[in-house]
């Protein structure tokens, strides 16, 4: 099964988290996530929902000077970027109780 | 390993080739995104290993640009949408500058705003929308019936009558249209406002004579002459066969009545052969005469037009050249003359400019047959 429409739902969430412990840059947040088993997603997908994600407030850059190459932008959680990621926690549990609860449901036969 | 010019070019290339996928996304959206791609693929190529390319690592430019539409949370314009954000984008400042214009001038008439001012005014619009129909239309079929633009219906008692209903019943139905249109759709209105202001503007041009002062009454051609092919002359000319001009001559149909062709009225004052003017030099018999006038009771207006009648020579216009004379210069001697008894004698023309004798044998030069 192709997950990566079921991951496009999830990007926001994924991506804050990643971010809520530690700041980071595009590519950086991509090895995070790989390394995290998220395989699916593409660098299109993150860097895409990063801007999105900066656009709506919930993420602010800065630009840090690189040893090894060229400068980075590094995007770091705002408030809103909190209390949104909160929310859409929130809401994933729920979802994903309800959705234990419909697999755990002994099916017939 | 990819040297550092190369990777540059390679990612320019790359960018350059996402950009044109992502044409169509709104400019704000775009802008943003490209903004800060360069940055961060040279963030993913300063990572890549020896030897790898851009796309190995991030697949085509094309599906690199899918992605990021779909993670932009933007659908693909369409055409038309794209037509009408790019026509919007560009007229905004106007709009923009015309709004806060308007605003202004509803502002110095008491009012809160434009739209304020423009409610107030509607009803007007729909009596003045309602007038300029019924007025176009009693115009227009006042041309169609008279033949004529500029007739006014007004100068009688039942046109009075009609344009006064026409007017009340256009001014009627343009009211009611005005206080049905809030229950239309959005589409039914606009197409509705857009036809009353081409009707306006139609009726501003139509009329606008009346606003100059030259309203200009032109009759329109429908009938047919009845194929008179002589309506245009004005004058006759008559020559005999040496070229020689004949005066006071009288022409006759097969049946002996006066041929009425020309107009005297054409003539100057000044040399202005009166038809009806009796000739004190011409008897019954086409003789000369020395008798005064009034011995000779000869009603001329029984022979028609008496021609040429016009004195030769009056109207430079009417004046032939040699090479617009149909007749062909006789030879010396050759000619015979006309014994017409309706044929003056040429040696007693006192209009002729030439003595009798020369005038016999020379080539006509000003004189040619012609008409005028």
């Amino acid at each position: 099964m192709d997950r990566s429409q079921l991951l496009k739902g999830l990007l926001d969430i994924i991506v804050l988290r990643v971010l809520d412990n530690e700041d980071g840059y595009g590519y950086e947040i991509l090895n995070r996530l790989r390394s995290s088993g998220f395989d699916e997603l593409g660098d299109a997908s993150v860097y895409g929902t990063l801007r999105r994600l900066y656009r709506a407030g919930y993420l602010s850059t800065y630009v840090q000077p690189s040893e090894s190459g060229p400068h980075r932008k590094y995007y770091s959680l705002t408030e809103p970027g909190r209390k949104y990621l909160r929310q859409a926690r929130d809401a994933w549990e729920d979802v994903s109780a309800k959705m234990r609860i419909l697999f755990e449901t002994p099916t017939k036969g | 390993m990819t040297d550092a010019p190369n990777r540059t070019s390679e990612i320019a290339s790359y960018l350059a080739a996402v950009e044109r996928h992502l044409g169509d996304l709104p400019e704000p959206i775009r802008t943003d995104l490209m903004s800060e791609l360069d940055l961060h693929l040279a963030e993913v190529a300063a990572d890549l290993g020896p030897g790898m390319a851009l796309r190995d690592l991030l697949g085509s430019p094309e599906s690199y640009a899918r992605e990021l539409r779909e993670t932009a949370e933007v659908q693909k314009e369409p055409a038309a949408a794209r037509i009408r954000r790019s026509l919007s984008q560009t007229f905004a400042p106007v709009l923009t500058r015309s709004k806060t214009v308007a605003d202004r001038f509803a502002a110095s008439t008491g009012h809160e705003d434009a739209a304020e001012l423009a409610e107030r005014l509607r009803p007007g619009w729909w009596v003045l929308r309602g007038a300029v129909v019924a007025a176009l239309f009693v115009y227009w079929l006042a041309s169609a019936q008279f033949g004529v633009t500029g007739y006014s219906y007004f100068n009688s008692i039942p046109g009075l009558i009609f344009g006064v209903a026409m007017l009340l019943l256009g001014v009627w139905a343009s009211i009611k249209i005005g206080m049905k249109a809030p229950e239309w759709g959005r589409r039914r209105r606009r197409v509705t406002a857009a036809a009353s202001i081409a009707i306006v503007a139609l009726a501003a041009l139509q009329f606008s004579p009346i606003m100059t002062g030259a309203f200009p009454t032109t009759y329109v051609e429908t009938y047919y002459d009845g194929g008179d092919d002589y309506g245009w002359v004005t004058d006759v000319h008559v020559y005999d066969e040496n070229g020689r001009r004949l005066t006071g001559v009288y022409l006759f149909d097969q049946n002996g009545d006066p041929l009425w062709i020309g107009d005297p009225g054409a003539c100057d004052e000044s040399g202005w052969n009166d038809p009806f003017a009796q000739d004190p030099e011409v008897d019954e018999f086409g003789q000369a005469v020395e008798s005064p006038v009034e011995e000779y009771e000869v009603d001329t207006s029984e022979l028609g037009y008496q021609y040429p009648l016009c004195a030769p020579g009056e109207n430079p216009a009417a004046t032939p050249t040699p090479e617009e004379d149909p007749t062909a210069t006789p030879a010396p001697g050759e000619g015979t003359r006309s014994e017409d008894p309706a044929t003056q004698n040429p040696d007693a023309d006192p209009t002729s400019p030439l003595p009798a004798e020369a005038d016999a044998t020379a080539t006509p030069t000003g004189d040619a047959p012609t008409t005028k």
